[in-house]
């Protein structure tokens, strides 16, 4: 499955100001807000990009991708849930 | 998902011109974003000992700002405002001067903090409307927060940080440096000529330490007071009635001074001002007014006064 950015979304991470790991989104235009962390922040960005995010993530924390593919399917699900991410 | 902690002022600045423009949009409101983040790289302060490849982009401080500023063209004000409240915004203050015209209004969001919107920009004596549709003519996108946001055009950004350092320092503003002093004669040019369509040439000799070769303008006096860290509140008011470019302007200048700011009072306490609190607030204003005014009267007799003697004594054998 892939994932992008809904248009109603946006969103700033800590590092392109020098301000950290820590993601910041925000729906539009009630401007509720939205803060992730650690491997959330970690899953976000990498669906966001358009890649997979199972493997992406597999990689990035080394691990078997079926040990980790029900969690990271899960925690998605919630963003999708949320309006954080859509499908593409 | 963690509960949401309160979000670093840079980054909740970008999200919220991020949101201003999503309401814009949903109103069909005319807004440019300007100041903070919506300054182009290369008009902001330069990191020192950055490798030499990298590009102005990756060499740029970022801009720290206590809110999001936008200018919103004077038409489309109710219908923005309309639209703020229902997104979850509550309007702060009325119309602001800020020590010159009438110029903002400051807005909150709970989780985005303060937003300041500006119908016009102090320095401008080209009327809002006009000032606006000048800025609007050569406006861009660029993206903050990820989403795409209006702005002026680099020119028109270099003249509003100048018209903005005018009033905070004037020469001495670090905001001259990049906007001014590094900027082509060109650019400089370019500059000029649109303070002058915008008739904001005063303010702007204001901060490229020009402003003596405008002595003769009604403006002078101002952007004269508006550059000194410790101007008189009164020399202020004075100043900004014999600048006001039109007779309402004027009036509405008088008039400024003697309206009850509650909620001016309120930002300094940062809770509700009790009526108590707010007229004891509104006295003080008063009486400084009333020893300004006073002052004056003293000068403008005293002169009268020296006038009379040596007219006398010319006319005495």
């Amino acid at each position: 499955m892939r994932y992008c950015v809904p248009a109603n979304v946006a969103y700033i991470d800590g590092a392109e100001v020098d301000l950290g790991q820590v993601l910041y989104l925000t729906i539009l235009p009630y401007g509720q807000s939205v803060c992730l962390e650690g491997i959330g922040r970690l899953i976000w960005t990498q669906a966001a990009s358009g890649d997979d995010p199972v493997t992406g993530i597999a990689s990035l924390v080394g691990k078997p991708v079926d040990s980790i593919e029900q969690d990271v399917a899960d925690f998605l699900e919630d963003l999708l849930r949320r309006g954080l991410l859509a499908k593409s | 998902m963690a509960d949401l902690p309160p979000i670093p002022l840079m980054m909740r600045t970008r999200l919220a011109h991020a949101t201003l423009q999503a309401v814009a949009d949903e109103c069909g409101a005319d807004i440019l974003h300007i100041k903070g983040a919506a300054v182009d790289a290369s008009l902001s302060p330069q990191r020192e000992g950055s490798p030499a490849g990298d590009n102005v982009e990756k060499r740029r401080l970022p801009r720290l700002s206590a809110d999001a500023d936008i200018l919103v063209r004077p038409a489309h004000l109710r219908r923005l405002e309309t639209a703020l409240n229902r997104y979850g915004w509550q309007r702060k203050t009325r119309l602001y001067s800020g020590g010159a015209v009438e110029h903002s209004v400051d807005w909150w969001h709970p989780e985005l903090g303060s937003a300041d919107v500006h119908i016009r920009f102090p320095g401008i004596q080209l009327s809002a409307d006009l000032a606006f549709a000048e800025f609007w003519r050569e406006r861009r996108s660029i993206h903050i927060a990820h989403r795409p946001c209006k702005v002026p055009s680099l020119d028109a950004q270099r003249l509003v940080l100048l018209l903005h350092a005018a009033r905070n320092g004037g020469a001495q503003s670090p905001d001259v440096a990049p906007s001014w002093t590094n900027a082509t004669t060109m650019e400089q040019g370019r500059v000029r000529e649109l303070a002058a369509t915008l008739r904001a040439e005063v303010a702007l000799a204001g901060a490229t330490g020009h402003l003596d070769d405008y002595s003769d303008r009604p403006e002078y006096d101002l952007w004269r007071l508006l550059g000194l860290p410790d101007a008189d509140v009164f020399d202020l008011w004075v100043a900004m009635v014999r600048a006001a470019p039109t007779t309402l302007a004027r009036a509405r200048a008088i008039l400024y001074a003697v309206r009850i700011k509650a909620e001016r009072v309120e930002l300094g306490l940062e809770r509700r001002a009790t009526t108590i609190k707010v007229l004891r607030v509104q006295g003080s204003r008063l009486r400084r007014a009333g020893v300004g005014t006073l002052s004056v009267g003293v000068r403008w007799t005293t002169r009268l006064v020296a006038r009379l003697r040596t007219r006398n004594h010319r006319a005495s054998p």
